[in-house]
């Protein structure tokens, strides 16, 4: 098979510049939030934030200099025509982000406070969703680090990706060993998806660690590094826990 | 309760974060050579040696588990690996025409895959009907091909998660494992030194940096004697906390290796022998004793079928030293004589040639449900068997009291 490899477009352009990553409101018609190193994080942050508002995630092109995470709320697309999810127009097509390329031709403009919420409380009602997107994305970037480094041992990933449904179905396959159903990074993952503040979410964050890490507690302590910051004080004790429900060392 | 001069089948050191706290207010409580054995456990975590040939002091009495004495050596023992292989799977096949039924531990690796394809190169699709392979996802995503070619579908599955030792023999099975494969072969523990070996030599001198390199891939040299390596083997078993620590172990084991009737010649040879002596009652018995909360202890260890426990395979082991059969120059080739024997059913090009060593059993031991055991009982408190095949447990005040005293008392005796 010939072929060409165009998907490295999505990392850099023809000259090699590299890319960033945007998301994008669609309702507000700014971008919220501008990602320099991960697509595939920033998609999650986006999903996460698609249960408070529609969100896309748009390939950047190297160009768009102006634009940064921290300016981005005042940034737009200045061309929509074209941009179609399905055969919807990208701003009445639906709450979960799709990902799309954009270029040079698609020029990303200064535009200002979006009008509707250039107001003291709509300012400060961006802000915070401004905020909420910052720490979803840091969470997310931790998460999926800790994740691959720090609890690669289980395979139930590795299985529904890879192996028949029928072989895995005779097994016991866990996400980690932790008892939520679907593990602790999805629940936490889910914390995020259903918060409303960010106060909220590291509350309800620290209580899972707490409640979950018995077995586990590298994975805690790993999260907490990935975010190179001290273990809350409440869950001190947890990181020195005798295991709860397995053996450990005895092989 | 356990009395100070009562002799042990069976004892273990383990840091497992249950047991910590006393093995570290043990090892404050002890001299120089008491901390040293307890260091053992630092390295080579858990300690659960006893010697079946040749001298290796413990700080208790403890005797060898009969049925895991090691054979005479025999230098002109002449049956193939592959002849042995198929004589153990004929073994079963008579008892099952006796109306045995068979659990095979699978994970994937090479042991366990021997085990398996012997099984079904040697019994009619009848007797097979005898055979369930207790198995997880691990074991299919260590051999897929294997799985899919010659297990899905055709041999009954149970999840291993799910049943330990003590459920399958109360399901009327015998277990087989193949966990005393690497006791054949050699230790992981050496595999791990060839692959550290550059960064082991790196601060020698140039001269020995040099001669090292030069006999990098002479690990199963005959000619080339383990003792040529001691600076990277007391490198390797060194603990950060004791400095003296790598050289008396490794003097420990050479102490061993001379009063030993087998001859160890390379420095696979060395590691080998490590495991083919002192270490092989664990893998023998870690199975009935650590998988296992319900059948007794004696009758457990009775029914478990230690596939590779055979005398033929010993002497086997024993007569094929640094001959290829067991590593050539890397651990790519290790269990080279298993690779074939597998590779002659499946002709799996992949698995014999890139296949590596994997520690397959942490993941049952780590995904082994223990909450319906009293804390007290659970595998992690485990750390030793009486002759009387009683366990014992660590918050058992007069297990402490015996572990405490003895390894207060326990005195250096190779120097």
């Amino acid at each position: 098979m010939d072929f060409k490899r165009n998907y490295t477009y999505v990392y850099r352009d023809g000259a090699g510049a590299r890319k960033r990553y945007g998301i994008f409101s669609p309702g507000i018609d700014r971008f919220l939030l501008v990602d320099y190193e991960d697509i595939w994080a920033t998609l999650q942050t986006a999903e996460i934030l698609s249960a408070k508002l529609p969100t896309m995630v748009f390939i950047l092109s190297p160009v768009s200099k102006d634009i940064n995470n921290d300016n981005c709320l005042e940034y737009t697309i200045f061309n929509k025509t074209k941009i179609r999810v399905s055969n919807s127009p990208m701003v009445v097509s639906r709450q979960h982000p799709d990902v799309n390329f954009l270029t040079e031709k698609d020029l990303i403009t200064y535009a200002g406070i979006s009008e509707d919420y250039n107001t003291s409380e709509g300012q400060a009602m961006l802000q915070q969703l401004k905020d909420y997107a910052n720490f979803v994305h840091d969470m997310v970037c931790a998460l999926n680090i800790t994740e691959i480094v720090y609890n690669s041992r289980e395979v139930a990933n590795f299985s529904s990706s890879y192996l028949k449904k029928s072989w895995a179905n005779q097994f016991t396959t866990i996400a980690d060993r932790s008892s939520l159903e679907n593990g602790i990074f999805a629940e936490l993952r889910h914390i995020l998806y259903m918060s409303s503040t960010i106060k909220e979410a590291e509350e309800r964050i620290v209580d899972v660690w707490k409640n979950n890490s018995a077995d586990q507690p590298h994975i805690m302590t790993g999260f907490y590094s990935m975010l190179k910051c001290k273990v809350p004080d409440e869950l001190l004790s947890v990181a020195n826990m005798k295991p709860e429900k397995i053996s450990i060392g005895i092989f | 309760m356990l009395q100070l001069d009562d002799t042990l089948y069976f004892s273990s050191i383990s840091f497992n974060r249950y047991n910590d706290e006393f093995w570290n207010s043990v090892y404050s409580q002890c001299a120089a050579d008491g901390k040293f054995f307890i260091d053992i456990a630092k390295r080579i975590n858990p300690t659960r040696f006893v010697t079946r040939n040749g001298e290796w002091s413990l700080p208790w009495k403890q005797e060898l588990i009969p049925g895991y004495e090691m054979p005479v050596y025999d230098p002109t023992f002449s049956k193939t690996f592959a002849e042995v292989t198929d004589e153990r799977a004929v073994g079963i096949k008579l008892q099952i025409q006796q109306g045995k039924k068979y659990a095979v531990l699978y994970s994937g690796g090479i042991d366990s895959t021997v085990v398996l394809s012997a099984l079904i190169k040697n019994l009619t699709t009848e007797e097979l009907s005898n055979i369930v392979v207790c198995a997880s996802i691990h074991s299919i995503v260590e051999n897929p091909m294997f799985w899919n070619n010659h297990i899905d579908g055709k041999i009954k599955v149970l999840d291993s998660n799910l049943c330990k030792y003590d459920d399958l023999i109360e399901q009327g099975y015998l277990p087989i494992t193949g966990d005393e494969g690497d006791c054949l072969f050699g230790t992981l523990f050496g595999l791990t030194l060839y692959n550290y070996f550059d960064v082991y030599v790196e601060d020698l001198s140039a001269e020995s940096k040099a001669y090292l390199q030069s006999i990098k891939y002479k690990i199963s040299d005959s000619d080339v004697h383990y003792s040529k390596y001691a600076d990277l083997i007391i490198k390797h078993l060194d603990v950060p906390t004791n400095p003296e620590f790598g050289k008396l172990l490794y003097e420990k084991y050479v102490r061993n290796i001379e009063t030993a009737t087998v001859p160890i010649h390379s420095l696979h040879d060395f590691f080998w022998w490590l495991i083919f002596n002192v270490k092989y009652l664990n893998c023998s018995v870690r199975g009935p004793l650590y998988l296992n909360d319900r059948v007794e202890w004696r009758t457990a260890m009775d029914a478990t079928v230690n596939w590779f426990n055979g005398a033929d395979y010993q002497r086997w082991s024993m007569a094929n030293n640094n001959n290829g059969q067991k590593i050539r120059s890397t651990l790519s080739t290790y269990k080279l004589a298993a690779r074939e024997y597998i590779w002659g059913l499946d002709h799996n090009d992949w698995y014999k040639n890139f296949k590596i060593k994997l520690e397959s059993l942490w993941n049952i031991g780590i995904n082994q449900n223990v909450s319906s055991v009293p804390e007290n009982r659970r595998p992690v408190a485990r750390v030793g068997l009486t002759k009387d095949y009683e366990m014992l447990y660590i918050d058992d005040p007069s297990v402490q009291e015996f572990y405490r005293t003895h390894l207060q008392n326990y005195k250096i005796d190779w120097r």
